[in-house]
């Protein structure tokens, strides 16, 4: 190949308009390259050692990892994030009466953490949006806030938080609803509360209206956090960074709808826009077509019709924007693993 | 820190959704190495290939609430590819690279099973990169690429002008290339730091 060749194939590869035959070249190219120079040069024990500490230092800092440097440290408290978490008790049980879909459950090496479906909502709408989950959970995420959390769930149900958010958390024991926001995570079972993290905002408050929660640390070495906090409805548990913790107390005012509980603490809250304002997503990872088919109906609320034979031992990975039409998003599925899309009354049909 | 070790790197980047700090140590530990080499073997620069290590984990933190890989391993390492391409794209490459090239056997030795893992990373690393694009950016985009569209065919079917087409289809392809990117501000702040 000449070199213009290897630079076309490489821009190729940076544009993504590369085929599945020059991925594969350049690849091949990768491999040669790689050799050869691996018997040309070596890297000395001393070089690795000195790159070693200088790059994690560089990466961590860039990542804003407080962990190991004390620089690092410094900015982590400087940027605390904020967390309101309002808490109630639901006096409705939601049940769930969806069956655990067994496909977490095969047990092979391959599946284990690889059928989940991640999804973040960002709500920039300047109202409350209410997010029902497949659990029987409701979310309300606040104005400028988003969520992000995986489907389904499995050992337990986690969610992270940047903003401020009610939830309406449906019973179940076995699987305990986490809300981590900063530093700190509030962990609830079968109880409706509200979270709210704002980046900008110095502090981190927890208020329980009713039912219980336990505040506990992200990182277990947090030293103004050693012991797991647990609250009283009427009690606020405030986390500024890591040089305060307390709780204190707060009036209760019960019954009003989540909306009008959330509204009434703006102030406190410094709301500001997520830092990533891209907008909402849903991301398939690796699922088998028949479940991201599945979830595409659900969602969009369509008829997909397949026969399970046809994709049988077919997966999808990709990423797609909320408000992405479904055509585009089965198009794309479908090319990927050589179907074909018709669209007819409505319903859309998959071959091969 | 000692359990950290017998996690396996699926279970490292389940961790990292709850901004586990020491899975992503881990993670690091385990395969920076690794990931270094492959870029300079490939580049032969110390430099650029530190900024793809670190390029690298830091695209792992940042997305780690919506990453769920597969092979750890295989995808880190068609990340680094990735990034290669653009400093082979950009000529900033030395000429030896081109030389043992043009000596490479024509098709070389096409392997099995690694051949097929190491493409559908690297698939999914480049399918990655388009979808960090803004959305309308990239719809534009992928009307272009996958539809194989004009930019007036484009223009018409979403209601446009073909100005703003042609202003999309720019972005989509400077975001493209940049992305990748060297970042030279970490390389200033990796030596300003006193260890």
């Amino acid at each position: 190949m000449t070199k213009e060749q290897i630079q076309d194939l490489a821009e190729k590869i940076v544009l993504g308009t590369a085929t599945e035959e020059e991925i594969q070249q350049y690849n091949r190219i990768c491999d040669f390259a790689e050799t050869t120079g691996s018997d040309a040069i070596k890297i000395s024990a001393e070089e690795k050692e000195e790159l070693e500490g200088a790059l994690k230092r560089a990466i961590f800092n860039k990542a804003g990892i407080g962990k190991v440097y004390r620089m690092n440290w410094l900015k982590w408290v400087s940027v605390a994030a904020s967390v309101l978490v309002l808490i109630g008790l639901s006096s409705t049980l939601f049940l769930n009466n969806n069956p655990e879909t067994p496909l977490v459950r095969n047990a092979g090496k391959k599946t284990d953490s690889l059928t989940f479906v991640a999804h973040r909502e960002v709500n920039t709408t300047g109202k409350e949006k209410r997010i029902q989950l497949p659990d029987g959970s409701l979310i309300v995420l606040g104005n400028k806030s988003e969520i992000t959390y995986r489907q389904p769930f499995v050992d337990s149900r986690d969610v992270t938080l940047i903003g401020k958010a009610y939830f309406k958390v449906a019973k179940d024991k076995i699987r305990p609803f986490t809300v981590i926001s900063g530093d700190i995570s509030t962990t609830a079972i079968g109880t409706e509360f509200t979270v709210t993290e704002f980046r900008n905002a110095k502090q981190i408050v927890v208020r329980l209206y009713e039912g219980e929660v336990v505040v506990k640390a992200v990182d277990e070495r947090n030293k103004k956090l050693k012991k797991d906090v647990y609250l009283l409805p009427g009690q606020a548990f405030v986390y500024a960074g890591k040089t305060k913790a307390n709780v204190k107390n707060f009036k209760l005012k019960n019954t009003l709808a989540p909306e009008v509980v959330m509204n009434e603490e703006v102030e406190l809250d410094h709301p500001s826009l997520p830092q990533n304002t891209r907008g909402s997503w849903f991301m398939f990872n690796n699922q088998p077509l028949r479940v991201v088919f599945d979830e595409l109906q659900n969602m969009y609320d369509v008829e997909i019709i397949y026969s399970k034979k046809d994709i049988s031992n077919m997966y999808f990975i990709g990423k797609f924007v909320r408000g992405d039409s479904l055509e585009r998003i089965l198009k794309q599925v479908a090319t990927l693993n050589n179907l074909n899309v018709i669209k007819k009354n409505n319903k859309y049909i998959i071959t091969r | 820190m000692g359990v950290y070790n017998e996690y396996s790197d699926q279970q490292l980047t389940q961790l990292l959704i709850s901004n586990d700090h020491d899975a992503f140590d881990q993670l690091y530990e385990r395969h920076w190495f690794q990931l270094y080499q492959s870029a300079f073997y490939l580049l032969r620069d110390t430099d650029a290939s530190k900024d793809i290590v670190q390029d690298v984990f830091l695209w792992i933190w940042e997305n780690r609430v919506a990453l769920n890989l597969g092979n750890v391993k295989a995808y880190l390492k068609a990340a680094v590819r990735f990034k290669v391409a653009n400093y082979i794209r950009s000529g900033n490459i030395r000429e030896s690279f081109f030389d043992q090239l043009a000596k490479a056997p024509p098709s070389s030795i096409s392997a099995g099973g690694d051949e097929v893992t190491e493409l559908r990373e690297l698939q999914r690393v480049i399918y990655e990169a388009i979808l960090q694009l803004p959305p309308k950016c990239r719809e534009v985009y992928l009307m272009s690429k996958e539809e194989g569209l004009s930019n007036r065919q484009i223009a018409e079917r979403l209601r446009i002008s073909i100005k703003t087409v042609e202003a999309q289809m720019t972005i989509a392809l400077k975001r493209l290339r940049e992305r990748i990117g060297f970042r030279l501000v970490y390389i200033i702040l990796l030596y300003s730091i006193p260890a």
